[in-house]
C-alpha cells in the first residue's frame, strides 16, 4: 500500500534536485539528457499505476503513449494550441486505456500481458499503415508548449518543464493513491474476492485505475512528442514498452519513486556504455538480473528496505 | 423463554432471511454441492455443521457469488439473488467472514474499515463498531499486518459489519483462536443477534455451534441431511453420531 512517506519525499527531492543540477551544469547534452529521463520516468509512473499497484503488467503502454503523442500532433495539425491539445491527448490516451482495460481487465496475469500485447501492436501497426498520420515516416513540425515567463524551445527551459511536470505526475499518482479510489484500487489488487465481498466492484475499479495509468502515459507521450518535435510509430512498437517495464523492475515497483531512479540510471547507463561499446544492453541486462537475484524490490525497494531496517 | 428455545413456527408470519433451494457448486469438475437446501428465519443464529469436505465453506462462498452459478435458486429476504455478482450481493446486506480472515493487511485497521464502510445503509459507524471491538481500538491507526491472530478475525468481522449487512456469513471465525478471544466472539455474535441480525456460522467447534445456535442444519457430501433448532439437535443423539461421529 502507497504511502508518501519522509524517505520517498526525501528521495524525490534528491532526485529531483540532481537533475536540475546536472542540466545546469551538463550544457546541451546534460539538459536533453533530463529531459529524456523526466518522459521516461513519467512514462515509467503510469506503468507502475497499473502494474506495481494494479497487478496489471501491460505491454502496450508505449502504444498507449503513442496515442497521446499523436493525438497531440493531430490536435496541432488541426489548429488546436498546445495546451487545449494537450488535454485532448491526454483525454484520447485515457480513454484508449479505459477500451483495453474493459476488455482486458477481466484476465490475470499472463493473458492480461498478451491482451495488452496484441492492443498495443495493433495500434502500432494502424499508425504504421495510416497515411493520414505520416505512416512510416510519422509526423513532424510538433510545436512545444509555450508558457508566458520561460522560453520552451531553449533546452535549459525545456528540461525544467520536464522536471515540473514529472513532479506534477508524481504527486498527482501518489494523491491518486490516497483517495479513497485508490485504496480500493489496492485493495483489490491485494485480494480481489475479498474486496467484492465488501461491496466493491473489482472489475470498474481496475477499469478505471488502468484508465488513470494510460492517461498519465498520456502526458509522456506529449512531452516525448514537444521534445523531438517529431514522431514515428517506432515508439508504439512493443519493445518500448518492455522497456518501461525493466526501468520499472529496475527502479523499484509498487514505490513511485522507483520508476524515476529506473529512467535515470537507464538513460544514464545508455548513454554512458554506449560510448565505449555497442552492446549497452548487456550491461542493463546484468543490472538487471542482480536485481531480480536481490529479491526483486528493485534499487528503491532494496534501499527502502534496509534502511527501515537500520532505523528500527 | 430464550430465543433458542422457541419452536420452530417455520410456515406461519415468521420471515425468511435467505432460502436456499437445491443449490449445486463445483470447483473445475469436482462436484461439492449436490442440490443443499436451507432455510434461515430472520433474527436467529443458524448453524451449519457437517464433517470436514462436506461443502460447508463451499456452500458460503456459493452464497456469496464467489462460484460460478450452477443451478438452484437462493432467495435473500425475499429477493431472487441466484446468480448476482459478488458486490451487488454484499450491498444487498450480506457480509461474509471468510476462512482465515483475509485482513487487507498492507491498510490499517481503519482503512480497512472505512473501504468497507462505503457501501451499506451506513448503520454502523467506526465509533458503533469500536463499541463491539473495544480490544481493537487502541490498534485503529496499526497496520493490519502487525495484530494478533485473535485481533485480525476481530477485525475480518467488525470489517464485514461496516457493511450494515442483515445477514452475516461466518466461516469458522474461531479458528485459532484463545479461549478470551472465543468468549469475546460469542459474546458478539449473541449481542449482534440480539440486535436482530442474522447469522449464518459454519464452525468446527460443535460445542460452540450449538451452544450459539438456535437453528442447526446438518449436511453431508454436498447435501443436508437434518435440519431442526438447537434443542432438537441436543435431543437428537443418533444423528450427531452418524453425521458428526460425536
Amino acid at each position: 500500500m502507497f504511502r508518501l512517506d519522509a524517505m520517498r519525499i526525501v528521495l524525490l527531492v534528491l532526485l529531483l534536485a540532481g537533475m536540475q543540477v546536472f542540466a545546469m551544469l551538463g550544457g546541451f547534452f546534460g539538459q536533453e539528457i533530463v529531459a529524456e529521463i523526466a518522459i521516461l520516468a513519467i512514462l515509467a509512473i503510469s506503468l507502475d499505476l497499473a502494474a506495481g499497484f494494479g497487478g496489471m503488467v501491460s505491454l502496450g503502454h508505449g502504444a498507449i503513449m503513442g496515442v497521446g503523442a499523436y493525438a497531440y500532433a493531430l490536435a496541432g495539425q488541426h489548429g488546436l494550441t498546445p495546451w487545449p491539445a494537450a488535454l485532448t491527448a491526454i483525454a484520447a490516451s485515457g480513454v484508449t486505456g479505459g477500451l483495453i482495460g474493459a476488455v482486458s481487465a477481466r484476465m490475470q496475469g499472463i493473458f492480461f500481458i498478451m491482451a495488452t500485447l496484441a492492443f498495443g501492436q495493433m495500434i502500432w501497426a494502424f499508425t504504421f499503415s495510416a497515411r493520414w498520420l505520416g505512416g512510416d515516416n510519422g509526423m513532424g513540425g510538433i510545436a512545444r508548449a509555450s508558457l508566458p515567463f520561460s522560453d520552451l524551445s531553449q533546452p535549459m527551459a525545456f528540461a525544467n518543464y520536464a522536471l515540473c511536470l514529472l513532479l506534477a505526475v508524481f504527486l498527482l499518482a501518489a494523491a491518486t493513491l490516497s483517495t479513497p479510489f485508490g485504496r480500493s484500487y489496492q485493495a483489490v489488487h491485494d485480494n480481489a474476492a475479498r474486496a467484492a465481498a465488501i461491496g466493491l466492484a473489482p472489475r470498474r475499479i481496475r477499469i478505471t485505475g488502468f484508465a488513470i495509468s494510460s492517461a498519465i502515459a498520456g502526458v509522456a507521450g506529449i512531452l516525448a512528442a514537444q521534445h523531438m518535435q517529431f514522431i514515428s510509430p517506432a515508439m508504439m512498437f512493443w519493445t518500448t514498452s518492455g522497456e518501461v517495464l525493466v526501468v520499472l523492475i529496475l527502479g523499484g515497483i509498487g514505490t513511485l519513486t522507483g520508476p524515476i531512479v529506473g529512467a535515470a540510471i537507464f538513460v544514464t547507463l545508455k548513454y554512458w556504455a554506449a560510448g565505449w561499446t555497442d552492446h549497452w544492453h548487456l550491461v542493463i541486462g546484468a543490472l538487471l538480473i542482480a536485481v531480480i537475484l536481490a529479491g526483486g524490490r528493485g534499487i528503491t525497494g532494496e534501499a527502502e528496505r534496509r534502511l527501515r531496517h537500520a532505523f528500527r | 423463554m430464550k430465543a433458542r428455545h422457541r419452536p420452530r413456527d417455520r410456515c406461519c408470519g415468521r420471515s425468511m432471511m435467505l432460502d436456499v433451494i437445491d443449490l449445486t457448486a463445483a470447483y473445475g469438475h469436482a462436484q461439492v454441492l449436490h442440490g443443499l437446501s436451507l432455510r434461515l428465519e430472520a433474527g436467529r443464529i443458524h448453524s451449519l455443521l457437517g464433517r470436514n469436505g462436506a461443502g460447508k465453506t463451499t456452500t458460503l462462498r456459493r452464497i456469496m457469488g464467489l462460484l460460478p452459478h450452477q443451478q438452484g435458486r437462493i432467495l435473500f429476504a425475499g429477493d431472487e439473488i441466484t446468480g448476482w455478482p459478488t458486490p451487488r450481493i454484499a450491498r444487498a446486506g450480506i457480509g461474509y467472514v471468510p476462512e482465515g480472515r483475509e485482513v487487507f493487511t498492507a491498510l490499517t485497521v481503519r482503512e480497512n474499515l472505512t473501504l468497507a464502510g462505503r457501501i451499506g445503509s451506513g448503520d454502523w459507524t467506526i465509533d458503533r463498531v469500536m463499541q463491539q471491538f473495544p480490544g481493537l481500538h487502541p490498534r485503529l491507526d496499526a497496520p493490519a499486518a502487525v495484530l494478533s491472530g485473535g485481533e485480525q478475525q476481530m477485525l475480518s468481522v467488525a470489517r464485514a459489519l461496516m457493511t450494515s449487512p442483515r445477514l452475516l456469513l461466518l466461516d469458522e471465525p474461531s479458528e485459532g483462536l484463545s479461549v478470551q478471544m472465543t468468549a469475546v466472539l460469542r459474546d458478539v455474535l449473541v449481542a449482534l443477534r440480539d440486535q436482530g441480525m442474522t447469522i449464518l456460522l459454519v464452525e468446527q467447534d460443535v460445542g460452540l455451534a450449538t451452544k450459539l445456535a438456535d437453528d442447526v442444519t446438518l449436511m453431508s457430501r454436498g447435501r443436508h441431511c437434518w435440519a431442526g433448532t438447537a434443542a432438537e439437535f441436543a435431543q437428537a443423539a443418533g444423528v450427531r453420531r452418524r453425521y458428526l461421529g460425536a
